[in-house]
Order: C-alpha cells, then structure tokens, then sequence
C-alpha cells in the first residue's frame, strides 16, 4: 500500500457513493476531491442530505465508496478487504457518532471504555487514564455512561476515540444533542485532541463549531461547494478541473455564464459575470 | 543516576508549582486569551504551522494543572484536578516563578519529555490519579490515598494524590485494566439474564429443537405404550402366560430335576403366577383285571386306547360317578368303564408290561362322541396345548396322580404352563416380560443347568422345547404400529428440528435488535466476526443448555398432556441428539450473531432479521420441486417426502404470503387517507410494519397453518377410518352366519344383508341384497353418499327387465348387464354410491334389494325363463340360495349369536366397529398428525412469545403514538382502537396464510395418508371448520391475551415520561 507522496493523512480522489433505495438510487457524493493534511481539524459542514455522513463514514472505513479512492495514512480504503479495514478501524481510524449513547457500552466504566480501545492500538492501558485526564474526567474514571452527563459522555467519546493515536477521527455531529455549555467542552476537548497530532473530521451544523475551526469544508449535493481556511474561502477544484462557485455567489453570475481570465503576469484566474456590451477578446 | 534524573524531575516539577501559582491568581479564560494572545504575536499569522497550533491549544491545560511536590526524599506528585478547583489552588504559596506564559509551556514540555525518559511511558501515564474524599483516606472512585495524612478536603475541593509512575502503573492501573477485561467478558455472560425478555427469547429460543426432539421420542414411546396397554387389555392372561412343552420319559428319575430348575426360571419371571404342570402320556392299548388278579394275565390291547393324564385339581374337576375321590389310583370315563367292564378298585394296566394301577373311581364322559381335531369339545384344563391337530382324541384319558403317573414312567408329554398375574401396561413392560421368555428359551440350549436336565428328560435332545405366549403377538403388533409410526414421525421431527435449529436465532437476532448500539460500537471498532463469535458462544452457551433442559421438560409436559397415552416417558430422550441438536442452535445462534454485527457496523441495523429475496426463492425453489416429487410419489404412501412437504409448504406459503402482502401494502401505503382517523392511523401503521411485524405475522402464520393442517388431518383421518370400519363391520357389529336361521329371531336394530362374489360383465363382483324392512334402522356416515332410505327407494322396482342395482365406487361396469354364475340375472345400475356396508375391497359391488331380486327371480321362473324344461313349481329356488349371510347390527353381537345359535345355524365371525377403529394404519397415520399437533403448540407457543417480545419492544413507540395522537387532539380511544386494528390485521393475515397454506398443502398429500385406501369409499380431505374456528379462537384469544399483559406492564410512569419527552 503506497503511502502518499503529499503528506496528507487524508486523500479522497472522485469520491462517488450512491444508496440503493426502494425509490431508486440516491447519489449521496458526486465525485468528492479533497485533501486534508495531518495534525489539522477539519469541519465539514452542509445541508441535510448533501452527504456529510456518507463522506465520514467512507473516511472512517465503515462504508465502501460507489466509486473513487480514500486514501488513510496511504491506505486506500476501496483497494483493501473488510478484514483490512476492520483492523484499520481497530488501530487508525476512530468514529464519534452524534448521540452520546452510541458512542460508549453501557456496562463498562470511563476508564475502561478507554482502556479497551487502548489496549487494542498496541497502547498500555494505563494510557487511558492519562487519556481521561487530559479530557478532563479524571474525577469520573469508575463512572459508567449512565452516570455521566451527555457532555462527558461525549468527551468520554473523544477519550476513547483519540486513545492510541489513531491517524484520524470523524465526528458526525458531535454536539448535535448537547447544549452550549456541554457543546463548548467538547470543543475544547477536540482542541486538546489537536495537540496529540491526531486529524480530527468533524462534521457539523453548529455555527460554535465552525467558528472554533480554521478549515471548514462546505458540502452541498454531494460535491465540495468550497472550502474555508482562517477567514479565506477557496473555490473547490476537482480533479477534471471544474470550479465550484463559492455559497452565494452564484445569483451573480447570471445566465450561468462567467467570464475567466487567466493573467500570466499575476499568477491569477479572474471569474467576472459576464457582461453584455463587452466585446470578447481577440487572441492575436 | 535515576534518583538524580528524580530529582531533577522533581526541580522541574517545583517550577511548575510556581507555574500554578502565577496562574491561581489569574481567570483561566483570560490566562489562555494571553497565552494565545503571546504565542500568535510569535508566530507568522499568513504561514501558521503546527506548533504553533498546538501550543495555541496547550494553555487550556493550565486551569487545573498540577502542582508538585517532594515528600520524604522520594518523588512525588499531588495533583490538583478538579472542575471545582480550576482557575484557583490551594497548593500553599511558594512565590512567584517569574516565567512568561511560553516559557511555561516550554518547561511543560521539558517534564513531560524527562517523565517519558524515566519511565519510558507518555505523558499521560505518569499521571495515576486519586481523588481524595472528605475524610481523605479513600478516593471516591480509586484505590486507598497513599498519602491519607495529607489528602483532605476543602471548600468542596478534591485533591488526589499522585504516586511515582512505576507504582502507579504496575499496580493500580493494571488492577483496573484486568478487571476491565473480566468486567468486559463478564457482562457478556450475565447480559442476557439482565432482562426478563431477553432471557425468555434466548431460553424459549434454544428450547425450540429440545422441545422438538424429546417430545418426539417420548411421543413414539407414549404411542408404543398406548398401543401395549390396549392390547394387553384385549389379552387374555391364561394364553399371555408362559407355556413350555416337551416330549419326554415321564419318569422319577428324568422328569423331577428338569421341572425344578425349570418352574425356578419360571419364579424368576415376576409377572407370571404359579406353574401348573400337565402330563399326557401317548397312547397306550388299556386292559383291566380283577383287583386280585395277577397283573401278568390281564389282557390288553383289546381295542381300547388310553391315555395316562395327570394335572393339578384335573381329579377335582371330575363328575365322580362312582367311586371315592380321595382313593389313590386312575379315573377313567363312563365310556372305557363300559368297554373294559371296570369298576373301582379293579387293577388296570396302561401299556404291556406296565405296573397295575387300581381304578380309583369311574367319571362321567369328558366328551361326547367325535370330536373335532381341535378338542374343541373337551374341557380346557385336559387339553395338552400342543396336541397333534389332526389326531383326535379317539382314545380315553386316564386320570391319575403325578405321582402314579411318573411311576408308570411312560413316554409322552409335559408342559408348564403359568398365568400371566401383572399384564404389561407399557411398551417397555411388555417387552420385558417377551424378552424373560425368550431368555428362558435360549437356556435350554445355553444354560448347563437347564439343558443337562432337559437332554435327560427328553425323548429327542436335539429338539428343543415348544414354547408358547400371546404376549409374542402383543409385542409384534406394538412394534408394527411403532414402525408404522416410525417414519412419518422421524421426518416431522427432523423438519421440526431443523425449523427449531433455525428458530433459535431469533433469539440472538432479538438480542441483537436490543443491544445493537454496543455491537455497533464495538464493530466500529474493528471487532471481527471472530470476536463476536466467542462472545456469542460464551453469552448463549448458559441459555442453551438451560433452554434445551427446558425444552425437555416442556415436551414432557405436552406429551403427558396430549400425548396417546396420556404418560411421558422421560428416559426415553436421545440426549445425544438433543445435546446435538442444542450445539447446532448454540453455533448458529453465534454465527448469527457474529454475521449480523458486523453488518451493524456498516449501518444495515434495520437489516438484521430480514428476510432476503433470495431465501424466499430458494424456498419457494424447494417447495415447488416437493409438490412436484409428491405427484410421483406412488399413491397411497406416505413416504418422508410426502410427511415433510406439508411442512415445508406451510413454512414457504406463509413466508410468501406475508412477504408479498407486505410489498402491495407498501406500494399503496400513501392511501387511506379517506378511512376514518383509527383506520387511516391503523391502515398507515400496517402498511409501514417493520421486519419485526413480517417476522411475528409469519410465526403466528406458521404455527396457525401447522394447527390447521394436524386438524385437518386428524379430522380427516377419523372420518376415512369412521366410513371404512362402517364399510367393514357395519354401524356397530357385524355377525357372519353360516346357515339358514330365523331373520325374525334377531335383535331389534338388525339386518340381514345377503352377500356373494358373481362374475359379471368379465369381472368378479360382489353382490349385496338389502332388507328393505330392515336396512332403514341402521344408519352410516354421510361420507358413504347416500342414507338406507335412499337405497330403498332408489333400488325400488321399475320394470321386470333388469334387477335394479345401485353401483359402488364406480369401475368397470356397463351400465347394463347380468350378473350370476350358472343362474345370470340382468342388472340395471339406478344409481352409485361412494360404499355401503359390506361393500367389497379392490371389486366391483353391486347392491340390490332381496325382495326385488327374488319377486324378480320368481317372475323370470314363472314366465320360463330359467325353466328349461317342466319343471313344476317345487324346483323353484331363491336366487339368494348360497348367499352368505351377514347379519348387521347395533345390538351386541353375543344377542345375535344366541339368536342364530337357537336356529341351528352357526356363527362363523363376529367383527366390531371399534375393532377395525384400532386398526394399525389408522393409529399410526392419527398419532403421526397428532405429533405435528405437537409441533403446532410448540409453534404457536414460540408465535406467542415473539408477539409478546415484538409488543414489549414496540411499547415505547406506541406510547409516543399515543402521546403524539393526543397533542395534535386526536381523542385517546383513536389511538388504541388504531392499535387494537393493526394488531388485528396482523392476526387476520396471519390466520388467512395459515390456513390457506395448510389447507393447499394438505389436500395435495392427503390422498397418500388416507387409511385403507382400497376399502370404499374414498373418503378426501374433510373439512373441519369446527376444528379450524377453534384454532383460530386460541390463537386470536392468545393475542390478545399477551398484548393486553404487554400494554398493562407499560405502566404510567413511562407514559408520564413520553408524554414529558414528547411535549
């Protein structure tokens, strides 16, 4: 399994999935590119339907994409079996479900719902307890999931995800069900998380959430409508070369038509509305 | 070197003491936004990289990082690490580190990098921590504080204690760990006793293929024994007894140590009363003499032949004439006292050369005249039981005493005979006391104590003994009907017990359905289906040796209950294959299991449990190449395939069914809207039923089709057997006369049929002639077509042509013909019926009316058509000269036979209709739809326990139907009758599958299990709505039984909180 030249822990290249249903199929990704660098959070964010599970779960090894590549740490997910990706599950991958409950088996203790995991990455399991601390449940180590509040238990969810440093963790929707207060916690727990180095995919609705992250990548009818970064919003390019317009833009461009001009001079692509009275260019 | 590199770890450490200090006094939020604030000013805001971002993250540490200390010369570390105690700390005050916020971070970093070269672990695993409770000596969730003096409690702050890492982690944290592990395995093993549903599914589930196979070996025995009881009952216990009879000296020297050894083996079988012994000498010429002449000049051999006979009370038994009983020597009969001219106390010789016996006194004759070969005529107790059939007794027996007799030590014959006092009342008994007989046969051979006596006794050693029981007999039958029972039983228990092997999953699929997030999870997690395979084993291995123990005892409950004989016998259990058949669920259950929650991990919940297309073909596959096998089947037999199809054509018609309702329902489920609001709600709930719903449907389907069918069977059975034992021996009794008697002298509610086997039209046909005055005070089922009335009028005369007939069963016959031996009458068939009493077996049957046939006979002779010549009116002869009589009765056949006896003419047989009610292929073909009876309580029973499993886990749903129904100001009663509708619906479906299936299938293979096919009238599947309507009941009465207990175990308190949680 060929490891990626670029250094991205995350690669998708054409990423398709589509769900048969008994009214047809429905195309949840429509060819996905996207890269997403080691050590980074990422927030995929979207409309209901436009694919952000089907994306995280295809990243997290738990779905086969229609067609397309993931590539994991070099490990690209459609070429291996589900024996392979079970255990990439068990060592590299790590999956946070929205509701809190899903996340954690009922009759084990805080400490040994991460200490399970841990053992299982190759880890001591004293590894958890650390885990537990640096997510500030130290005190709730014996506490079984019925004892915890939904905010630990999805911090407890985290602990338990990024014990054994895995190479990514997806999030759907990690503070869908909690309050502000809870949801804020979470955040920071995610941000401690960062700091082991882990990628952390979370896929959001939460504008706290969004707001706490630097990269976000806005989803829509299953392609990338654009992606941002600290305050820039980058136009999505997929492998074919096609542009996605940036969320809001697109009224501006009527007719659907624009006018692009590349300046070899300033090293830019300008994308302008196309106007009327303008007489096309003549390349002499 | 490691105390100094401690030591080194602990000056680092007391910096951070200082760090914490300078941060207690600030408001965490405002440290971190300076921390940020320092650590962005560094850092190029256009090119951030990952340090950078990472020490942005980092100061969200500080609130409640740690301080440190040094205790004894040994490292220490007390950590402060509460949510209470954040942004402040009450470490004692050691002044101000002086040090930047990113110089802080730096020192972090160099602890953490010194501790992990310490210890060789991260960062996290130096850090055990303890939380100190108020007393301070315990933590509240961790092990004993190490440092109890110095933990304590202040302003509701938690202090915990912080060992060096080694001890931390060798002990405390590997403590957790294992029991991490043993908890993790542990729950595994009690997860299932959690929950009395969960329980109950596993161990109704795993009970399924027990229940199947010990109520089917205990059926097959309950069968052997009802069968054993009723014959004993019919047997007779002098002729069950044990008779042994050998030909021998029947001397003092010979005879007395063979009968000691043998009536010893006689004691040893305990059923049997005492041994009573009869000696028959051969026969002998007799003379007599005066009791003081010389025994040397008696003359013998004059003509008169005598057989010397001692038996036990045989001289009590006597009609003395004269002399006194309690005088030794012989009783000879009236008959050889007047042709030898003897007296009492003259001397008699039995054979030259013998030694005189006094005549101890003269009885009157035993018999009269001839007798037939088979002494039917001389009183039981002198009759030998091996006697030479055609060798009459000619001669005289001679009584004597055994001790006379054995004095006179001629040759002749002995026997042994012993009434059986304790007659069998099982199988297993009666096979017992055969299998003491036998063995007592075989020592005559094998055993030296036995045989030696015997070889000296016997006349020819070579020849064994006879030997006779009825109880031979008794056992033979037993084991025919057992065998007849054998085959169709083993492919319904075999069918069963696959369906139970199968069934067992559903316990794991319930189980599944229930605890689906954890095995999501741990499948997410990247457990294998390996891993949830020994988890599976070791969770269900309790349940199914429980619920196969279970099953035993259950199907010890439903035999003794419904079972022929109304006992159970457990020992009869194959443990083996139940231990078999157990495993095979346990591992099916677990691969089940393992297979379903690993799809768990990829989202296909709602998955587990389905049924898939492709099963539905293959089973559909299956059934169809059946229904096309049974066809080629050869009639009349009921081989596995034709016992397992109904089976698998009930299973596979109800699935399909209910599968292909389920599709047309969903494809008009956004109809309804125009029913009425409980319709519309019940209407919309149906048409969107989960798998659960098609899977109870299909339980109740199944269980209500197997319940149908065993009816439908049962039913059919009696009525075929009914109408053919009518058909046999008439509505009650049947008494078969030779001879002319006196009709009139007959018991009220007799006839007289006249019967005969003619040729006709090339065929051999039996006739029957009716008594048309007679005939109508019988009558018969309404399988045979028609009623006694309908015969009269029907075969009332119409012209003088032909006889009217009325033809059964159809066959070869032209509608016109004649029929007779040396005298043909024509015949015109008026009519046919499906069989009349006495209607032949594999032939043609023909029935007219007597008064019809002789006034007929009479008209023809008249008119000179069987007149050939002038014969005058004295030759005239009935037609039905030569019939045999068969007298049809309801009354007691002794009340006939003394009748007939008065007449003159003789009884030949007597049959009754309970007789051939008993018949062997009637009982074998009942009982093995009686065991699907069986299978069908078992089924309804697991139908039953998954609808109250589906309601139980549906409860919550319905509740937040009911709390929504409301909100939105639909009245309650909507709701429910809504509820009550969709449960009915599911039921209704579920009964009309059923019921259909079964009845389709049934009609196909009943023909091949009807009893005695070749006796008239074919009787076909019969309906039996007063069996189905009662199947029906039960199981709407169960349903609603179990959903009214579901709903009343909701309880307020959880509507209460779907209602908060709803509104």
């Amino acid at each position: 399994m060929d490891r990626t030249e670029t250094g991205d822990r995350v690669r998708c290249r054409g990423l398709v999935k589509i769900y048969s249903a008994a009214t047809g199929q429905v195309q949840a990704l429509r060819g996905v590119d996207l890269d997403i660098p080691a050590g980074r959070v990422v927030a995929v964010v979207g409309p209901s339907g436009g694919g952000k599970s089907s994306l995280l779960r295809i990243m997290a090894g738990l779905e086969r994409a229609t067609a397309g590549s993931v590539t994991v740490d070099g490990i690209d997910l459609a070429q291996v079996g589900s024996r392979a990706r079970r255990r990439l599950r068990a060592r590299l991958l790590s999956h946070v479900y929205q509701r809190p409950v899903d996340n954690l088996i009922s009759h084990l203790t805080a400490a040994q719902q991460v200490a399970r995991v841990a053992v299982r990455r190759g880890q001591r399991p004293d590894a958890a307890v650390a885990m537990l601390e640096r997510v500030d449940l130290g005190t709730r180590l014996d506490h079984r999931p019925g004892e915890l509040s939904g905010g630990e238990q999805q911090r407890l969810a985290f602990a338990r995800a990024a014990v054994g440093a895995p190479s990514i963790i997806i999030a759907d929707e990690p503070t869908a069900e909690l309050d502000s207060a809870n949801s804020t916690r979470v955040l920071d727990t995610i941000d401690l998380l960062f700091e082991t180095g882990v990628t952390v995919v979370v896929a959001t609705h939460d504008p706290q959430v969004v707001e706490r992250i630097d990269h976000v990548v806005i989803l829509r009818d299953g392609a990338i409508e654009a992606i941002e970064e600290r305050g820039r919003t980058y136009a999505a390019i997929d492998h074919t070369g096609r542009i996605q317009l940036p969320p809001g833009l697109h009224h501006r461009f009527p007719g659907g038509r624009a006018v692009l001009a590349w300046s070899q001079e300033a090293g830019h692509l300008t994308v302008r509305p196309d106007d009327p009275g303008e007489q096309p260019r003549r390349d002499s | 070197m490691l105390v100094d590199v401690r030591r080194s770890v602990a000056e680092a450490l007391v910096d951070r003491v200082r760090l914490q200090q300078v941060l207690a006094g600030l408001d965490p939020e405002r440290a971190t936004a300076e921390l940020k604030a320092a650590l962005r000013a560094r850092a190029r805001p256009d090119e951030p990289d990952d340090q950078h971002i990472a020490a942005l993250r980092r100061p969200q540490l500080m609130p409640g990082l740690m301080s440190a200390m040094t205790h004894e010369g040994e490292t220490k570390t007390v950590e402060a690490r509460s949510t209470q105690a954040r942004g402040r700390s009450d470490v004692p005050s050691g002044g101000s580190s002086g040090l930047d916020p990113v110089g802080i971070l730096h020192q972090i970093d160099v602890v953490q990098h010194l501790v992990e070269q310490i210890a060789g672990l991260d960062w996290g695993e130096s850090l055990g921590v303890f939380n100190g409770d108020a007393r301070g000596h315990r933590g509240q969730n961790g092990p004993r504080c190490r440092m109890a003096g110095r933990c304590r409690r202040r302003r509701r702050r938690t202090y915990a204690v912080v060992v060096t890492p080694s001890e931390a982690t060798s002990s405390d944290v590997r403590r957790r760990v294992w029991r991490t592990r043993i908890v993790s395995w542990w729950w595994w093993v009690a997860q299932p006793w959690r929950s009395a549903a969960a329980s109950a599914a596993l161990l109704g589930a795993f009970a399924l293929p027990a229940v199947v196979l010990a109520a089917s070996s205990q059926f097959e025995q309950s069968a052997a024994d009802s069968i054993a009881e009723a014959t004993a009952a019919a047997l007779d216990p002098d002729q069950a007894g044990f008779t042994v009879s050998a030909a021998g000296f029947l001397q003092d020297d010979r005879l007395p140590n063979f009968d000691r050894v043998l009536v010893d083996h006689y004691r040893s079988i305990r059923p049997l009363g005492p041994v009573t012994r009869l000696l028959i000498a051969d026969e002998l010429p007799v003379g007599v003499g005066d009791p003081d002449q010389d025994p040397g000049e008696i003359e013998i051999g004059s003509g008169s032949q005598g057989r010397l006979f001692a038996r036990d009370g045989a001289i009590d038994s006597l009609d003395i004439v004269a002399g006194d009983r309690a005088d030794p020597g012989a009783w000879i009969s009236e008959r050889l006292a007047g042709e030898l001219g003897a007296r009492p106390g003259d001397t008699l010789l039995v054979g030259s050369g013998s030694e005189p016996i006094p005549v101890a006194g003269i009885h009157r004759d035993l018999w009269a005249g001839d007798v037939s070969p088979w002494w039917d005529d001389v009183p039981s107790q002198y009759v030998p039981l091996f006697i030479n059939a055609f060798n009459s007794p000619n001669f005289e027996l001679i009584i004597v005493s055994d001790a006379a007799l054995l004095a006179q030590g001629p040759v002749g014959r002995a026997e042994w005979h012993a009434t059986l006092q304790s007659p069998p009342r099982t199988s297993g008994e009666l096979a017992a006391l055969t299998a003491a007989y036998s063995d007592l046969e075989r020592r005559f051979i094998r055993d030296v104590e036995l045989a030696v006596p015997y070889r000296r006794f016997a006349i020819d050693p070579e020849v064994v003994p006879f030997t006779s029981s009825t109880a031979f007999d008794a056992l033979a039958r037993t084991d025919r009907i057992r065998g007849e029972l054998q085959n169709p039983l083993s492919t319904a228990t075999v069918g069963g017990t696959v369906a139970g092997v199968v069934l067992s999953s559903l316990g794991a699929i319930f189980l599944i359905r229930r605890r689906n997030r954890e095995y999501r999870l741990m499948a997410a997690d990247g457990d294998g289906p390996l891993s949830f395979l020994g988890r599976a084993l070791v969770q269900f291995a309790g349940p199914s040796v429980l619920g196969a123990l279970l099953g035993a005892v259950a199907a010890w409950v439903l035999v003794s209950t419904i079972g022929p004989s109304g006992r159970a016998d457990p020992t009869v259990i194959q443990w083996g294959s139940l231990a078999a058949a157990s495993a095979m669920a346990l591992v099916l259950a677990a691969v089940v299991t393992a297979a379903s929650a690993v799809r768990l991990a990829d989202g296909l919940t709602a998955k587990v449990g389905e049924i898939r297309v492709s099963w539905l073909v293959f089973l559909l596959g299956t059934a169809g190449a059946m229904w096309i096998q049974v066809g080629r089947e050869p009639a009349r037999q009921a081989g596995p395939l034709v016992v397992g199809f109904p089976l698998v054509g009930i299973l596979t018609g109800v699935i399909a069914s209910v599968v292909a309702l389920r599709a047309v329902l969903r494809s008009v489920r956004r109809s309804g809207s125009h029913l009425a609001t409980p319709l519309f709600l019940a209407w919309r709930a149906l048409t969107a039923s989960d798998i659960g719903a098609l899977l109870v449907t299909t339980a109740l389907g199944v269980a209500t089709g197997l319940a149908v069918l065993s009816s439908l069977f049962v039913t059919s059975i009696d009525a075929a057997a009914e109408a053919k034992a009518v058909t046999v021996a008439g509505p009650a009794n049947r008494v078969s006369v030779s001879g002319p008697f006196d009709a009139d002298a007959l018991p009220p509610g007799s006839t007289v049929i006249r019967t005969s086997i003619v040729p006709a039209d090339g065929e051999q046909v039996t006739v029957l002639a009716i008594d048309p005055g007679t005939i109508t005070d019988l009558s018969w089922p309404e399988t045979f077509g028609h009623d006694p009335q309908w015969l009269v009028d029907t075969l009332a005369p119409r012209d003088t042509s032909a006889v009217p007939a009325v033809m059964i069963g159809g066959g070869p016959l032209a509608q016109e013909g004649e029929f007779g031996l040396v005298r043909r009458f024509p015949y015109r068939i008026v009519g046919t019926a499906a069989s009349v009493p006495l209607a032949a077996e594999r032939r043609p049957t023909l029935v007219v009316r007597q008064d019809v046939f002789e006034s007929f006979a009479r008209s023809r002779w008249e008119a000179g058509l069987e007149r050939p010549g002038d014969g005058g009116d004295e030759d005239y002869e009935s037609p039905l000269f030569g019939y045999r009589s068969d007298v049809l009765t309801s009354a007691p056949a002794d009340d006939v036979s003394r009748a007939v006896d008065g007449t003159g003419a003789r009884v030949m047989a007597t049959t009754s209709l309970n007789q051939e009610l008993s018949s062997v292929e009637v009982r074998a073909t009942r009982w093995t739809f009686e065991f699907v009876q069986i299978l069908a309580a078992i089924g309804a029973l697991t139908a039953i326990g998954a609808l109250a499993l589906y309601l139980s886990e549906r409860r919550a749903d319905r509740m937040v139907s009911a709390v929504i129904t409301q909100q939105i100001g639909i009245p309650a009663w909507v709701d429910k009758v809504a509820a009550v509708v969709e449960l009915v619906g599911l039921v209704v479906v579920a009964l009309a599958a059923g019921t259909a299936a079964a009845t389709f299938t049934a009609g196909r293979v009943f023909p091949n299990f009807e009893p005695d096919p070749w006796v008239p009238p074919e009787v076909g599947l019969t309906a039996a709505p007063g069996a189905i309507a009662a199947v029906m009941a039960l199981v709407v009465f169960s349903v609603v039984a179990v959903a009214l207990l579901t709903q009343r175990a909701a309880g307020r308190a959880e509507k209460a909180k779907v209602m908060r949680g709803a509104g």
